[in-house]
């Protein structure tokens, strides 16, 4: 810990911090565009500039590492007119189209103009006219006059990505941001150049004039699409009754921790959760028709104690596998307990994970083995999720007349085989306690409320425990 | 004593409706009955239907919406209208056409409407106006009262 | 002519009479609080695009009236709810019989008396009918099983009860003055001149019965700024629960009790049918019979006897119509009394003074 003097008041802060981060740590603002917690500091925005004992000029604070004794000043006249006078270049060639730009509402040049600008445009040259809709990928889109030139997005190809895709092409006022050739990005992470781009040159094509982001409400999860955890915010729209005709995922974006994914995800878990609420099953169904709790409880108990074999899912949480095996395997002593999942898939060093499920290492810990390893034939199955096409083995495995009971979110590609049909909530209506690859326990709470008759696994369960208790 | 000073105002009462009724009758009787018009009418009132108040320059009337020579709105579905209109009671979805995002469904539900004039004042692209005149409009469901602004025919 | 019919003829001529005027004063009660508030009042019916100046609003009134659902609710007496407006409207209608419209006309060889009874307390009986309306008043809020129209009702009671006391004790001091409680003599005596210019018209002779009088009548009629009763718009009176053409009859009621004032007072104060200084049938010391205008100062007017009676049946109209009026003209200029103020108007102001008329009314009907 090193002392320093911000503003003639005196905080004490970690080493080998800068600046910008030291005041931000002891809660001072200090305007920025270029800099990101997780890229490399640039000093190419000079918004952050603020005035340093000891040197001549104003100085960028995301470059000048904290030192012992450093005294800063970050609202004395000199940084204020200075800040005035880069937004202004900022500005000079900025279109102001606010109105239709998405970034509106959480734009930084906006927030900062709002804050320390307020001046009469001061230039009479006309602003440079540019390419406004550039597909920049399948799923970005470039609007050139917006770019600030802040070269985030170029920084993050080259730094976390590695390739490098992105380039400043010519000099000066003409200089603009460019993949080589025009071609399109290719990436995995290509979502998280839209987010980081501090304002509405980088926009996401599906959220493109979709909504306003005032509109929304950010609410944190966990992404349960791989093993590695990543902390993601769900935004969705706030009660208004404007707003009835949305859906209730409009995006996701990157949660911030910087111990597992720092601040960035990947494309399927930005794009797929969508995807995949679209599926969802409310209705119970027993043998092909509808039925209620008070049927259902009846044919559970019927059904429960002749029970050989249960197939749990990757996706419970710790607290559900935890009840699932003192039932199962603790109070009704049956053998056959496997798990299953999504099947593995690619994995890079970046975030991904060949594991796409998200608790698998929960259930590894517990002695659950993996369905692969089933040997006997099935007759009588309770099953958690639906993964019959990631585990083809599993359906050979099943003899004539089986009694299959299924409890999933969503509904079976093949409903033909289930006899009994529970639905549940999903991930982002329920919580509880997740562990990823490498034994980090996350809590999350659910995102969304579950419609009202719809139960979790835990209550699913919990009927279960209590009815085989009765008897 | 008090109760005299009571009697003495109670007439003078009686005399101030008394000199608006007899003045007030007399320019009546020669206005409606002997069709003689005078300066006074005798009422401050005005005949609705028949006479109309007129409507100053900055009055806020029904809504209109503004298009660009193209014959396109000029709307952008920014939505600050939107998010600035007290009695929630517009309803805006914006597509992107040719490029640009232009409203495809501007609803003013006029019955919730306060005429505050906020989104007027808010516009960024000068969009919406309360500047049609009209303030009489009347319908027997609410249906007929959420206006679909981008509907350029007569209404 | 037979008795019964003469009566008959004369009861549906006065009852026709008071319905028009009881239609009219609707639209006179309209016309008149909107002239006086600036604006133009009902002025909408038309009749083949002619509305001139809303004749044909009571019409229409009367039409809604009649064609509104009528509405009784459930656990109201049934027989009073639905007698009560009838008994109101029957005893204050009732009233015009004993008024003398004007001097007893000479048909042919019958003499007839514009009057339809003419009993020698008729002072008395009016008074007497007209405090009977109350109890229609008191039924209608206490059959309607609804706790504001019962309190209306109460109010009804012990404002009228209270105004009573005041109404006749003031009266006490023009039936000393008048020599009978018969209306028309009543009348007659005011015909005649006090120290042989001034008529001795009730007003004139009785200046602080005349205040007294009109105040506790207002009260009694139960109109603005008495019309604790009923006040519509906000503490809820008597006939709250009432609807179409029941209420139609209330409302109709008050203004005949309205007309009914007017009539007394015009009977009582103002002369009744006379016209100052115009006699009909005065013996000339002369011997000869004249008839016609007779100015103190001398001058003689000579007019036909028919003329006398013509014009004095039209004089106690015009003077009905204009203390109508006056009456309108006080109900849409005072607001009104809160509840206490109202009985200390009654029982503190108006008795003390009426009993103070009566002493000094014999004091100087003693020193004269
Ligand atoms: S980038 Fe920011 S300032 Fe520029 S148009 Fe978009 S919202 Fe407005
Ligand atoms: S596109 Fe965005 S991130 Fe890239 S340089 Fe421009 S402003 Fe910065
Ligand atoms: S005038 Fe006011 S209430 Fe009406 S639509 Fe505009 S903002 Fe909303
Ligand atoms: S504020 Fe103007 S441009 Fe924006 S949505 Fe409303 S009308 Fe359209």
């Amino acid at each position: 810990m090193i002392k320093i003097k911000i503003n003639d008041k005196e905080y004490s802060v970690k080493e080998g911090l800068t600046v910008l981060q030291a005041a931000e740590e002891v809660g001072i603002e200090i305007p920025h565009f270029c800099a990101h917690e997780y890229l490399k500091p640039a000093g190419l925005c000079r918004m952050c500039l603020v005035e340093i004992k000891g040197a001549r000029k104003l100085q960028t604070s995301c470059t000048t590492p904290v030192k012992e004794g450093l005294e800063v000043w970050t609202e004395s006249e000199a940084v204020v007119k200075a800040r005035e006078e880069v937004l202004k270049l900022h500005f000079a060639n900025h279109p102001i189209d606010c109105p239709e730009c998405d970034q509106a509402g959480e734009c930084s040049l906006q927030e900062y103009y709002d804050k320390y600008g307020f001046y009469d445009n001061p230039y009479i040259i006309k602003k440079e006219k540019r390419e406004k809709d550039m597909e920049l990928s399948d799923n970005l889109i470039l609007d050139r006059e917006r770019c600030i030139l802040c070269l985030r997005c170029v920084r993050f190809t080259e730094e976390i990505l590695g390739d490098k895709q992105l380039f400043v092409y010519e000099r000066g006022n003409k200089s603009y941001i460019s993949t080589y050739k025009g071609e399109k990005i290719i990436s995995d992470y290509s979502g998280n150049i839209a987010e980081i781009c501090p304002v509405g040159a980088i926009t996401d094509k599906s959220f493109r004039f979709k909504i306003r982001s005032w509109f929304l409400e950010k609410r944190e999860t966990i992404c349960p699409l791989c093993s590695r955890g990543c902390n993601i915010y769900i935004e969705t729209p706030k009660d208004k009754p404007y707003l009835d005709n949305y859906e209730r995922l409009i995006r996701v974006k990157s949660g911030d921790n910087g111990e597992i994914n720092k601040s960035f995800i990947c494309d399927t878990g930005r794009y797929k959760l969508a995807e995949i609420e679209k599926r969802r099953n409310y209705k119970a169904i027993y043998e092909m028709q509808n039925v209620n709790w008070v049927r259902i409880k009846k044919i559970l108990l019927e059904h429960i104690v002749t029970l050989d074999t249960i197939i749990l899912s990757s996706w419970l949480s710790n607290e559900e596998i935890d009840l699932a095996l003192s039932v199962f395997r603790d109070y009704l002593n049956i053998k056959n307990i496997f798990y299953w999942g999504r099947k593995d898939g690619e994995e890079d060093n970046i975030l991904i994970r060949k594991d796409k499920n998200p608790n698998t290492t929960y259930l590894i810990e517990k002695k659950v083995k993996n369905i692969d390893s089933i040997d006997s034939r099935i007759s009588n199955l309770l099953v958690f999720g639906d993964f019959f096409e990631d585990n083809p083995s599993v359906k050979e495995m099943i003899g004539e007349n089986s009694f299959i009971m299924m409890i999933s979110p969503y509904l079976p590609r093949d409903i033909g085989k289930i006899n009994l049909l529970l639905p549940v909530t999903n991930f982002l209506e329920k919580g509880g306690n997740w562990t990823n690859y490498e034994g980090r326990g996350q809590t999350t709470k659910p995102v969304f409320n579950p419609k009202e008759e719809i139960k979790t696994e835990f209550e699913i369960l919990q009927i279960i425990d209590s009815l085989l208790r009765k008897e | 004593m008090k109760g005299f000073l009571y009697f003495f105002e109670t007439i003078k009462g009686l005399l101030v409706t008394g000199k608006h009724l007899i003045v007030n009758f007399f320019f009546h009787t020669i206005n409606y009955i002997f069709r003689i018009k005078t300066k006074r009418r005798g009422s401050v009132t005005t005949q609705y239907p028949e006479e109309k108040r007129e409507i100053p320059p900055r009055y806020r009337t029904k809504h209109r919406m503004m298009f660009n020579e193209e014959g396109t709105p000029r709307c952008v579905g920014c939505m600050l209208c939107v998010t600035v209109c007290p009695s929630d009671c517009i309803f805006v979805k914006a597509e992107e056409i040719e490029g640009k995002k232009i409203a495809t469904e501007f609803i003013i539900h006029v019955n919730r409407c306060a005429f505050c004039g906020y989104c007027v004042e808010v516009c960024p692209e000068d969009a919406i106006r309360m500047d049609s005149g009209k303030l009489d409009f009347v319908s027997d469901s609410q249906k007929n009262l959420s206006l679909n602004l981008l509907f350029k025919g007569k209404k | 002519m037979n008795y019964t019919l003469l009566v008959l003829i004369k009861i549906i001529v006065l009852f026709a009479w008071l319905m028009i005027f009881a239609l009219y004063a609707t639209l006179a009660e309209r016309k008149v609080s909107a002239v006086i508030q600036d604006r133009h009042g009902a002025n909408r019916a038309k009749i083949l695009g002619i509305s001139s100046f809303g004749i044909f609003q009571p019409f229409a009134d009367a039409l809604k009236m009649l064609f509104k659902e009528d509405y009784i609710p459930p656990f109201t007496d049934k027989f009073m709810f639905k007698f009560a407006p009838v008994i109101t409207f029957f005893f204050s209608a009732l009233v015009i019989i004993a008024i003398p419209f004007g001097e007893p006309v000479k048909i042919g060889k019958e003499i007839i008396k514009l009057q339809v009874i003419d009993p020698d307390i008729a002072l008395l009986l009016i008074f007497a009918l007209s405090s009977m309306s109350i109890y229609g008043i008191i039924l209608g809020g206490w059959s309607s099983n609804n706790k504001y129209s019962f309190l209306g009702g109460m109010r009804a009671t012990s404002q009228i009860v209270s105004y009573e006391v005041a109404l006749i004790l003031s009266i006490i001091g023009l039936i000393m003055v008048y020599p009978s409680l018969r209306l028309s003599e009543i009348v007659n005596y005011q015909s005649t001149l006090l120290w042989g210019w001034i008529p001795k018209w009730g007003i004139l002779l009785q200046p602080l019965a005349f205040i007294i009088f009109i105040i506790a009548a207002i009260a009694e009629t139960k109109r603005a700024p008495f019309d604790l009763p009923e006040s519509e718009s906000e503490i809820i009176g008597f006939f709250l629960e009432y609807s179409g053409i029941r209420f139609g009859v209330y409302m109709l009621t008050d203004f005949v009790e309205t007309i009914m004032l007017s009539l007394i007072i015009t009977t009582l104060f103002f002369g009744g049918w006379n016209i100052p200084y115009l006699f009909s049938g005065l013996k000339l010391s002369n011997g000869t019979i004249f008839s016609g205008f007779v100015f103190p100062w001398g001058k003689q007017l000579a007019i036909s006897i028919n003329w006398v009676s013509i014009l004095q049946i039209i004089a106690f109209q015009i003077k009905t119509v204009i203390v109508f009026v006056f009456l309108l003209l006080v109900r849409w200029t005072f607001p009104r009394l809160r509840f206490d103020q109202l009985m200390e108007l009654g029982w503190k102001s108006l008795i003390p003074l009426a009993l103070f008329n009566i002493v000094v009314t014999a004091i100087i009907i003693a020193i004269v």
